[in-house]
């Protein structure tokens, strides 16, 4: 064994492999503990801007800082992202859900879409 | 600064900002936001293993600023900024652990450093918590990332090794 390092590769091997397990069990229990909400909220900017029922259709589009915009679209009882021009595309490709904690969002935008079993104070929350 | 160190440095900065634009290009057909190959990486480990963690800085800050000028917009940047910092803080603060042979473990605790740095962004552009349920999926596409650029600096600067004896 060759002199220098302080710990060997299968230490490193062994934290790796640790981190990944973790957050894979992070995974199942986010998914586990999704329940369903009957509200929409939408925020922008940190701020909610829009509280819907998620058992009324409806559509509106919201427009972004540099012009950007996107459509919320709530039928069927899911709210999806039906358009949008930001570059990734992340918030249409989102599926359709009408599940907590599961968020749409569309940062380019700074709008984030996420359905909620009560609404929360309209003002930043979570970051002090 | 010594003039072949100056015109190194000036190189590895323009290669890195090619293979970052020619990334930005290609879209992966993942639908989390922040999930990168993060290939420009690559040089950033091989500038801190050949020249060291300020130079390495020096290039990564400045191959952020002008890419993200050329090819995207002050949001990305600021994405960047703080993922391309926390990067090289975890990466330059690390590397006394790990030998040449280990070099893919520094670069994953890089990629993770990266995906920590936009998380926080993402969180304070959104206003919301809600963006860190991506953290755990971040952190599996950063482990994989990671390894795999780690594994290609690891490779170069192994056969750079055995060139020099």
């Amino acid at each position: 064994m060759e002199k220098g390092p302080a710990k060997s590769t299968t230490f490193w091997l062994a934290v790796v492999l640790g981190i990944a397990a973790a957050a894979a069990a992070a995974m199942v229990l986010l998914s586990l503990g999704r329940e369903e909400g009957a509200l929409v909220q939408v925020s922008q900017n940190g701020q909610v801007v829009d509280t819907f029922p998620l058992e009324e259709p409806r559509s509106k589009v919201y427009l972004g800082p540099e012009g950007r915009r996107n459509v919320v679209v709530i039928e069927q009882g899911q709210v999806s992202v039906t358009e949008a021009d930001c570059p990734d595309q992340v918030c249409v490709r989102h599926a359709p859900t009408k599940a907590a904690g599961d968020p749409i969002v569309c940062l380019p935008n700074r709008l984030v879409v996420e359905v909620v079993t009560e609404p929360s104070p309209s003002s930043v929350d979570g970051v002090s | 600064m010594k003039t072949k160190k100056l015109t190194t440095m000036a190189m590895l900065t323009a290669v890195s900002m090619i293979i970052f634009l020619v990334e930005a290009q290609i879209p992966l057909p993942v639908p989390v936001p922040g999930v990168k190959l993060g290939v420009a990486n690559v040089i950033t480990l091989f500038a801190l293993w050949t020249l060291g963690a300020r130079e390495a800085g020096a290039i990564l800050l400045i191959r952020v600023v002008l890419g993200n000028i050329v090819a995207g917009s002050f949001s990305a940047m600021l994405f960047s900024l703080a993922g391309g910092g926390l990067c090289w803080v975890v990466m330059s603060l690390m590397k006394p652990l790990f030998s040449l042979r280990q070099l893919w473990v520094l670069s994953i605790f890089g990629a993770l450093g990266h995906n920590a740095g936009q998380l926080a962004v993402a969180i304070g552009i959104s206003g919301t918590v809600s963006v860190a349920v991506y953290a755990p999926v971040l952190v599996i596409a950063g482990i994989v990332t990671g390894c795999f650029t780690g594994k290609c600096a690891q490779l170069v600067l192994e056969h750079m090794e055995k060139l020099k004896r």
